[in-house]
């Protein structure tokens, strides 16, 4: 199997920070039951495993990555060479089969468009130690994958990943709640239509 | 207060009585009348008649019988998932731990939602997702709080795709946060009474 070039980093490409609001964001689940039978929605589970995933959610962009490359996993020895951020136009080896990278039929997904979680805001202002938070879809390119990106939050006083521990585990809990909660709310199984980042906003 | 009679559950209910006057919405059982609105003093006499409705009286013990088989089907999930996660629960006393399940469980059911689904989660808590009407709550109850400080509950809801304002706190405060949430009936607006009558 050929490693897809195309998601690769590219001396050519800068970083993304136009308006993904009619794009989807695509994460791998390693079951293919991950609704409930009852509600039809997403287990909280399969949004992410622990409640500090849900601080930096990594996702990637679909367009030029495709459902299909969710099959990619990376080895042992792939993980220590590619699974690092870079720069968008960081010069990088195509990952070896086998070697650096796997095909992984047992992975599947869930999809979220962009601005479903871009206007779900975190507002706990009418509870004790209140506070808002919005949501940052950050592009975070990583060698094995340049359309690789972070969904974070941001609160008044910054980046809540970044607190003190104290202050950062009651931030914790209501963060990674709400993202479990917005996630199970919109995310889908089935494959969206999608369309490819326009050139431009990609390349320098 | 008129009463009736639930014909499937054989439990007595009080009556409401539902009016309009203009942009104003009054309900009244008889001795209490409240009003949501812009007319915060309407004329009774001169309102515009809608329909009954019946309501539980409080502390009906069979009101919680007629959920029994719901609240023994959902007891048994918890203690399926319970045993797969008992090694993340560590020294936590099960039958604490239960019966604080059994607490939120038996609160949400007297919601009565169209769904209701639970998960158990590593870090001991109970995540609800409830579904009524155009509304979508997500519900997480921690089972075992030793730090006071810590919230006990935390609640996020959707009505329909618009995100309404989350809640942390003690779980008597979250559930009465997720009952104004549910049974406001002009939206974004709470009922509050205006007249009191003493027999």
């Amino acid at each position: 199997m050929n490693y897809p070039i195309r998601i690769l980093p590219n001396i050519n490409y800068k970083s993304i920070s136009c308006d993904l609001s009619r794009h989807y964001l695509v994460r791998f689940t390693p079951h293919k039951d991950i609704l409930d039978q009852g509600t039809g929605l997403i287990k909280q589970e399969f949004v992410c495993n622990q409640r500090e995933h849900a601080a930096d959610l990594s996702v990637s962009l679909l367009g030029v990555f495709e459902i299909e490359h969710i099959k990619i996993e990376l080895t042992e020895i792939g993980k220590s060479k590619y699974g690092t951020y870079c720069t968008p136009d960081e010069t990088v080896e195509v990952p070896i089969f086998e070697q650096d990278f796997k095909r992984n039929d047992d992975r599947h997904f869930w999809a979220v468009l962009v601005e479903n979680i871009m206007e779900s805001k975190i507002d706990y202002t009418g509870s004790e130690d209140p506070f808002t938070a919005e949501c940052v879809i950050e592009h975070s390119p990583m060698k094995w994958n340049f359309w690789h990106f972070s969904i974070r939050w941001k609160i008044e006083d910054g980046y809540w990943h970044e607190f003190p521990d104290g202050k950062k585990r009651k931030v914790a809990k209501r963060i990674g709640h709400d993202v479990r909660a917005t996630i199970a709310k919109f995310a889908q199984i089935s494959e969206p239509y999608y369309e490819e980042l326009d050139k431009a906003h990609y390349t320098k | 207060m008129e009463l009736a009679k639930d014909q499937n559950t054989e439990l007595l209910r009080a009556i409401k009585w539902h009016f309009v006057s203009g942009t104003t919405q009054i309900v009244s059982t008889g001795p209490t009348v409240y009003c949501v609105g812009d007319n915060e003093n309407p004329f009774l006499n001169s309102l515009s008649f809608i329909y009954r409705s019946s309501f539980n009286l409080p502390n009906t013990t069979r009101e919680i019988s007629s959920s029994d088989k719901d609240f023994i089907k959902f007891e048994a999930r918890f203690i399926a998932q319970y045993q797969k996660l008992e090694e993340h629960y560590g020294k936590s006393d099960f039958a604490l731990v239960k019966r604080n399940f059994s607490e939120s469980l038996s609160e949400l059911l007297k919601l009565k939602p169209d769904t209701l689904s639970l998960e158990l989660t590593p870090d001991k808590s109970v995540y609800f997702t409830l579904l009524k009407g155009k509304y979508s709550v997500f519900i997480q109850h921690y089972l075992d709080v030793s730090d006071s400080d810590d919230d006990e509950a935390i609640l996020s809801a959707f009505r329909e795709n618009e995100k309404l304002p989350s809640f942390a706190g003690r779980l008597s405060d979250t559930l009465s946060e997720l009952r104004k949430i549910l049974f406001s009936p002009i939206e974004g607006k709470s009922w509050s009474p205006r007249y009191e009558l003493s027999y």
